[in-house]
């Protein structure tokens, strides 16, 4: 390798291409079509049209603004006859990854599989190599694939996606070929690829990989002319003028190329053909020039002194300049001027530099155009001819070729420079990144023996179409001499480095080209030559068996040389697009209103439905009330009494209900049969008289049954839970109640949505209820709440407010007045105190909470008040806030406190005098089932809002604010597992609330379903559409103006959305639903019915069109079968084996969910997608589908 | 104090222990030999795809656990999950690692024996919850197979019933039921006639006192070796008390879990309140 060694090291390899434009596939046919001054834009192909009809029609009728044009123009252009094949199987894709594939992908692979089969290398020495892969690409305007087989079929979104992202480009080939260079796409516009040529030299120079690809592909999916989509360079008729009179812009071309590049002496060392040599190359970009996409010859020349530079090559030896050449009357000068100003920087001598571009042959790539300009170039080396330039009859007045050092050939004449050919090529982005490439030519000296005696020679294909064929172009190139002057050994050499990978084989023993031939035509007619004894024999026969080979060389150093490429077995990829879509496709949406306000009212109702089978009751009392008498009267038959402060059984302990160990005792009890649990220890006639008593009252009611219904948890029994309370729910507007014991209710109504064993029933009694009736209602299945005053039996209503009237104070905020908003921190109580502030501006407002804010004075200290953080967000509401004149005042203390919120209180009425109006917005949420909640977090949800709730009214007793709002929850009539303390603490102020009706102040609560900008459900992400739609924060406010102008005492502000598939929900809870609402959620639920029947007959018929044949077997199941068909749907195989494994189909864990979704509405099982990642074949998945079905028959309810 | 916990069968994967078998040649020959193929290829190559048979995966977690237990520091307390307890008394000198490895063989020949079974991983609720849904569903054979932690519950039993099981726990709120690929119903009393034939085989075993004390995954307390025989047979029809194990080892004194071959049997010690 001495001879090597003073060889610049900056010099690169060009060692291996792919072309195909159309009317040229390869080197020697661009170069036929360059040199002959051939290229003529013509129309778009007519199968193309015809394939992309129904699609522009389409798009036309639904476009916002739809285009009335019946007829479709488009421009001419370079066209490809087909973009809508592709060899899958060659690239180890299976049919249906490949239709989803974007062409420019496919063609991308392709071009560079050519390139690296050009260059000598087979997948197998491919693998695990420090190859980089460089794709130049731009996603440009107007459609793209994805957009177009998303219209057709919306859900194949996730699976098209690695086949649809540009950055993919690059990386499925670095996948597939396990390659581990750099793997990037440039995209800088209509340099892309050129830039991408400078990145890969870079790239091999620092020693990032050892070998790079370097490629681009481009078609134009659907090239309409249509005065909205012209971006300006457009030629008028699609024939690219470069430098001629005529010229008016590039026709669009369509194709791709690629080149592969080595390091020069690696290149020689290691035998590799060289095509040039890359001597240097630059990138620059215009900078600020007057617009983004003028283009600028200043940078022009300095791109091209710098590319000099670089290559260190002396710039009046370049011969050949292939210009960027975009065929503007305003771009062709700019260039021109560009490189004469250059060249002038370094002689003085005119008209020796042919100019010309390879746009003229076959239009504009946009970002494929640079390689496609570089291999142009490549071609002119090597071939030593200039060649004329296409389409060029009158200069351009504007271009004064003569003064400077360009010309412009016009018919084709012999190239033989002095020295080394040395050509250029310029590609520039419309964004004003500029590249250049400084080439030369190489001139192979081969002084090595001929080779002597037979050689091995090898050929492979994916298919054996594909074999057949390449066999067939082998002869081909024979016969047209394409292997005069090569030495046999290092054609067959070749095809051992490079044809090997596939597992279709030819192996043959020859001794010269013409025995070759005789050879290969002889495969074409199954007239084989026996392979010989000896060495290569045996080689040959263990290459046929499995594809091994031995690649070591013997004395004579082998080199890579020109044969014919691989020949893809090309099928249909392409999805096409219905033309039903005129009559599946439905433009009208019914967008109905439904009110944002609701209530709970409690209606009479007819006696309970009596329930059959043994009672055995356990009853929990508290001998300080009447429970046991009343439940004694009721005549339960079997009861057995246990009692606060009394043992459980003989002997123990006293039993009290906040105690975990008792409870766990009861619960034992409890399994041992007993159908129903009455928890009456809540049977208070009167309310508790002070915070103590309340907070008291509070442990043994709600705590207790928070510690017993935790143990029935944890023991998993089934029984039937009913909370007995007396005259704690308000049944009508200002009744006297215990409010403290309605926190029960709300806590009942979350059991049941945790454990579903645990029927929960909550029955509230006045001293005037039958025992009669009591025993009716304690016994019976129905579930709830029941409210029995005397005769008569109330249950829960969901029902509409449409309208709220104003029938409260016209002004609910009065001038001077000092109102005071627990949670007034957070951020709804932020938004309240600004839409107060924003009402009635001379107000106070006392925004208590219980971190507070710091101090006035250190609110511009970004030590304490972080930029971007929540307090700086709170300091700046608060600010805007006082922009409006409101005074505000921040108070820190803990609402859930009630002695420190009371001192809190106390201090604010010895500032302020009358509190006016009070927001309750203080709360925690909840945080987690009734099985793993600890009570400590327990009692803090609920103090929040209940002790809270209960200091506000004792402090205020003497002079009561004009208005107190509770802040409530959707979680009190509505619960969602994990909310038992919020639901109790809720229901308390919605039960307050009602019962304050008619009072000296105005006391509402507010139910909020989650707000969708702030507050708790967007801290915890659960600010989502649900049942309701989540509350945007303005209808949020006007709902709290609206109740506080009303005389309402409680509304439930959200939204029900009936078109979202949780409404069927709303059915589970125990609150009955209006006649209204019932009917909207029965024709929701049927509309969503029908839209998941109707998707389910359309799997259904989809699947049923597919036809697969099975393999493997000779007999198959009818599931195994329809398994097959889903298979085949999901990946586009014709035949199938049944044992063939999911992921060795090409499938992947995010294809799963959706085959297994499919394969489960096709059998009508429940079949997902665990199942399916377990079972994996088609034989696996029929086996365990045909269980099910079995299973479910005898049994219908089950499925 | 710490505890070395030892997972079971399901944590195998090609690959493991790559460069473990070099540094113990010696435990290595002699698992050859008695398993009369190559240790190492199965877990590092897997050729021929064994792992996921049961046959070969017990021998294949059982060594590699065993090896690095080899490199593991010293701890105060042994556990393992069911396949792993037989890991937790060869650390603790109960038995030798032969004397495991031959068992664990037997062990496994004896459960792939038992087909038509699966098993499915239960979350998000408690296992009282699953075993009241296994009750109000009337599946008599289907049974929590593992309590691994608060609220995951593995359930195990004849395939078809499992599925109707599986649908029913579905359906309590927060609850995930994922299919295991396992081929028997472990732990379950359908393993019963397995577990007599290894009581067989157990009752030849001689089991000696532990050198560091370990916690039984069958009663969750110390495993006694007088009791050894009817331990580890019994485990195999009996449900794997994760929860209890951990429990005992809490109230042992234990604060900190380590565990070789992974972090499986530690993340669920998190998951245990």
């Amino acid at each position: 390798m001495g001879n090597n060694s003073n060889v610049p090291n900056n010099d690169i390899a060009v060692v291996g291409l792919s072309v195909d434009v159309p009317g040229a596939s390869g080197l020697d046919e661009l170069w036929r079509l360059v040199s002959t001054g051939s290229g003529t834009a013509r129309p778009f192909p007519t199968d193309r049209r015809a394939k992309l009809a129904e699609y522009i029609a389409y798009l036309r009728a639904t476009s916002v603004d739809p285009l009335d044009e019946p007829d479709v123009e488009y421009h001419n252009g370079y066209f490809l006859d087909t973009v809508d094949h592709f060899d899958h199987t060659a690239f180890g894709m299976n049919p249906r990854q490949a239709t989803l594939t974007d062409p420019h992908h496919r063609m991308v692979l392709r071009a560079m599989y050519l390139a690296f089969e050009d260059a000598g290398y087979s997948l197998d020495r491919l693998r695990g190599s420090r190859t980089g892969v460089f794709v130049g690409f731009a996603v440009n305007p107007g459609s793209t694939y994805l957009d177009y087989i998303s219209r057709v079929d919306p859900s194949v979104g996730q699976q098209a996606i690695t086949g649809n992202i540009p950055a993919m480009l690059a990386n499925r080939l670095s996948h597939f070929l396990d390659l581990r260079g750099p793997s990037m796409v440039v995209d800088t516009a209509c340099s892309a690829t050129l830039v991408a040529v400078h990145q890969a030299k870079n790239a091999l120079l620092v020693g990032d990989c050892d070998l790079a690809v370097v490629g681009g592909a481009r078609i134009v999916f659907a090239p309409v002319r249509h005065p909205h989509s012209n971006i300006g360079i457009e030629s008028s008729d699609g024939v690219t003028r470069t430098f001629d009179e005529a010229a008016d812009g590039t026709g669009f071309g369509e194709g791709s190329g690629a080149v592969v590049l080595k390091r020069l002496d690696r290149a020689l060392a290691d035998g590799d053909q060289v095509h040039a040599v890359l001597k240097g190359s630059a990138v620059n970009h215009d900078g600020n020039t007057e617009g983004i996409t003028n283009p600028d010859s200043d940078s022009q020349a300095e791109l091209l002194l710098s590319a000099w530079r670089n290559a260190d090559v002396d710039p009046r030896t370049i011969g050949y300049f292939e210009a960027h050449g975009t065929a503007t009357r305003v771009g062709d000068p700019i260039e021109h001027e560009g490189i004469k100003r250059a060249f002038a920087r370094h002689t003085a001598d005119r008209q020796f530099c042919a100019v010309g571009t390879v746009k003229a042959n076959v239009g504009h790539l946009f970002e494929g155009s640079g390689v496609i300009g570089l291999i142009k170039a490549i071609a002119v080396l090597r071939n030593g001819v200039i060649p004329p330039q296409a389409n060029y009859r009158t200069p351009n007045p504007k271009l004064d070729f003569t003064a400077g050092p360009l010309y412009l050939p016009t018919e084709p004449r012999p190239w033989t420079p002095e020295g080394p050919r040395r050509a250029g090529v310029s590609a520039f982005g419309l964004g004003g990144t500029n590249a250049h490439a400084v080439l030369e030519e190489h001139v192979a000296v081969d002084d090595r023996p001929a080779s002597t005696g037979p050689q091995l020679f090898v050929l492979s294909a994916a298919t054996i179409r594909s074999l057949t064929r390449i066999v067939e172009s082998h002869l081909a190139f024979i016969d047209a001499g394409g292997l005069d002057d090569v030495d046999i050994a290092d054609v067959c050499h070749t095809t051992r480095a490079s044809r090997s990978g596939h597992r279709h084989r030819v192996a043959l023993v020859v001794t010269d080209a013409a025995d070759l031939r005789r050879q290969l035509a002889g495969l074409l007619v199954e007239r084989r030559d026996p392979l010989p004894d000896g060495p290569l024999g045996e080689q040959a026969t263990a290459f046929l068996r499995d594809g091994a080979l031995d690649l070591t060389t013997g004395d004579r150093p082998p080199r890579i040389v020109r044969l014919p490429g691989y020949v893809f077995d090309e099928t249909l990829a392409w999805v096409q697009f219905p033309d039903t879509w005129r009559d599946t496709m439905n433009l009208t949406t019914h967008d109905e209103r439904h009110p944002v306000t609701h209530d709970v009212e409690l209606r009479e109702a007819p006696a309970p439905v009596a329930a059959s089978g043994a009672v055995t009751v356990l009853a929990v009392v508290d001998p300080d009330t009447d429970a046991e008498d009343a439940l004694a009267a009721a005549g339960l038959g079997d009861v057995r009494y246990v009692r606060v402060g009394e043992p459980v059984e003989p002997g123990g302990a006293p039993f009290r209900t906040d105690d975990p160990a008792a409870c766990d005792q009861l619960a034992r009890l409890v399994d041992d049969g007993v159908s129903h649990v009455l928890y009456a220890t809540a049977f208070e006639d009167k309310a508790a008289p002070d915070v103590s008593g309340v907070d008291r009252r509070v442990a043994k009611n709600l705590g207790g049954l928070f510690h017993l219904t935790k143990s029935l948890m944890a023991a998993g029994v089934k029984t039937r839970l009913v909370v007995l309370t007396r005259t704690a729910v308000c049944a009508a507007p200002g009744e006297q109640v215990v409010p403290e014991n309605a926190a029960l209710v709300g806590f009942g109504k979350v059991v049941e949505r945790e454990y579903p064993y645990l029927k929960v029933a909550h029955v509230d009694v006045d001293p005037a209820v039958p025992p009669a009736a009591l025993r009716a209602e304690v016994l019976t299945d129905e579930r709830g709440l029941s409210v029995l005053r005397g005769e008569r039996r109330l249950r829960e209503v969901f029902v509409e407010v449409p309208e709220i009237d104003e029938d409260g104070p016209t002004e609910h905020l009065r001038a001077g007045g000092t109102y005071l908003i627990t949670g007034g921190t957070g951020a709804l109580g932020l938004a309240v105190a600004k839409r107060f502030a924003a009402t009635q501006p001379n107000i106070d407002l006392v925004l208590l909470s219980r971190s507070g804010l710091p101090p006035r004075e250190r609110w511009d200290d970004l030590s304490v008040v972080p930029s971007g953080s929540p307090a700086a967000r709170r300091v700046a509401a608060v600010r805007e806030i006082e922009q409006t004149g409101a005074r505000v005042h921040v108070v820190a203390a803990d609402a859930g406190d009630p002695a420190a919120f009371g001192a809190a209180i106390t201090d604010l009425q010895h500032r302020h005098g009358r509190v006016d109006g009070v927001v309750h917005a203080a709360g925690l949420p909840g945080g987690s089932t009734v099985m793993f909640r600890e009570r400590a977090d327990f009692d803090a949800v609920v103090r929040a809002k209940l002790h809270a709730a209960f200091v506000l009214d004792r402090l205020t007793e003497a002079d009561r604010p004009d208005f107190i709002a509770h802040f409530s929850s959707v979680a009190s009539v509505f619960p969602a597992p994990g909310q038992a303390d919020y639901a109790a603490a809720n229901y308390y102020l919605d039960n307050l609330a009602r019962a304050q009706a008619g009072g000296p102040c105005h006391v509402i609560a507010l139910d909020w379903v989650a707000w969708k900008e702030i507050g708790m459900a967007v801290d915890f992400g659960t600010n989502g559409d649900t049942m309701f739609k989540a509350l945007p924060t303005t209808t949020g406010l006007d709902v709290l103006d609206a109740g506080l102008r009303s005389g309402r005492s409680r509304l439930f502000a959200g939204e029900l959305n009936y078109r979202g598939e949780l409404i069927h929900l709303l059915r589970s809870y125990d609150v009955a639903l209006s006649a209204d609402i019932e009917s909207k959620v029965e024709r929701e639920m049927r509309a969503l019915a029908d839209r998941l029947s109707a998707a389910a007959d359309k799997t259904r018929a989809t699947v049923a069109a597919v036809s697969v044949e099975l393999t493997g077997r000779d007999e198959f199941t009818d599931v195994e079968r329809t398994v097959a068909r889903c298979l085949a749907l999901a990946f586009g195989y014709a035949e199938l084996d049944v044992e063939a494994d999911f992921f060795d189909l090409g499938g992947d864990s995010i294809m799963a969910a959706t085959v297994a979704g499919t394969i489960a509405t096709v059998h009508g099982v429940t079949y997902d997608v665990a199942d399916l990642l377990a079972d994996r074949t088609t034989s696996e998945i029929a086996y365990h589908i045909e269980e099910l079905q079995a299973f479910a028959e005898p049994n219908p309810e089950a499925s | 104090m710490r505890c070395l916990l030892f997972p079971g069968q399901g944590v195998q994967k090609r690959g493991m222990g790559t460069d473990l078998f070099a540094r113990h040649p010696e435990a290595t020959a002699l698992a050859d030999e008695a398993l009369g193929y190559s240790i190492e290829e199965l877990c590092v190559r897997d050729p021929r795809r064994r792992l996921r048979d049961t046959r070969f995966a017990q021998p294949a977690v059982f060594f590699v656990n065993a090896l690095m237990a080899r490199e593991a520091p010293r701890a105060d307390y042994l556990a393992g999950h069911s396949l792993g307890e037989y890991n937790a008394l060869v650390a603790a000198g109960v038995l030798s690692l032969a004397d495991g490895l031959a068992l664990v063989a037997r062990r496994a020949e004896l459960m792939a024996g038992v087909t038509g079974g699966g098993m499915s991983a239960v979350q998000g609720v408690p296992a009282a919850f699953v075993r009241r849904a296994l009750a109000e569903t009337g599946v008599p054979n289907v049974h929590v197979a593992n309590s691994n932690a608060d609220t995951q519950t593995t359930i195990a039993g004849d395939r078809a019933e499992l599925a109707v099981a599986a649908k029913a726990i579905a359906a309590l709120p927060g609850a995930r039921v994922v299919p295991l690929n396992v081929s028997g119903p472990f732990h379950t009393p359908l393993m019963a006639p397995a577990a007599e034939r290894f009581r067989a085989v157990l009752a030849e075993q001689v089991f000696a006192p532990p050198t560091t004390p370990v916690v039984s995954s069958v009663t969750g307390a110390l495993f006694d070796p007088a009791d050894g025989a009817d331990l580890l047979a019994r485990q195999l029809a009996e449900p794997v008390e994760w929860v209890r194990v951990v429990h005992t080892l809490r109230a042992l004194g234990v604060t900190e879990f380590d565990e070789v071959n992974g972090r499986t049997v530690t993340a669920l010690v998190t998951r245990i309140h």
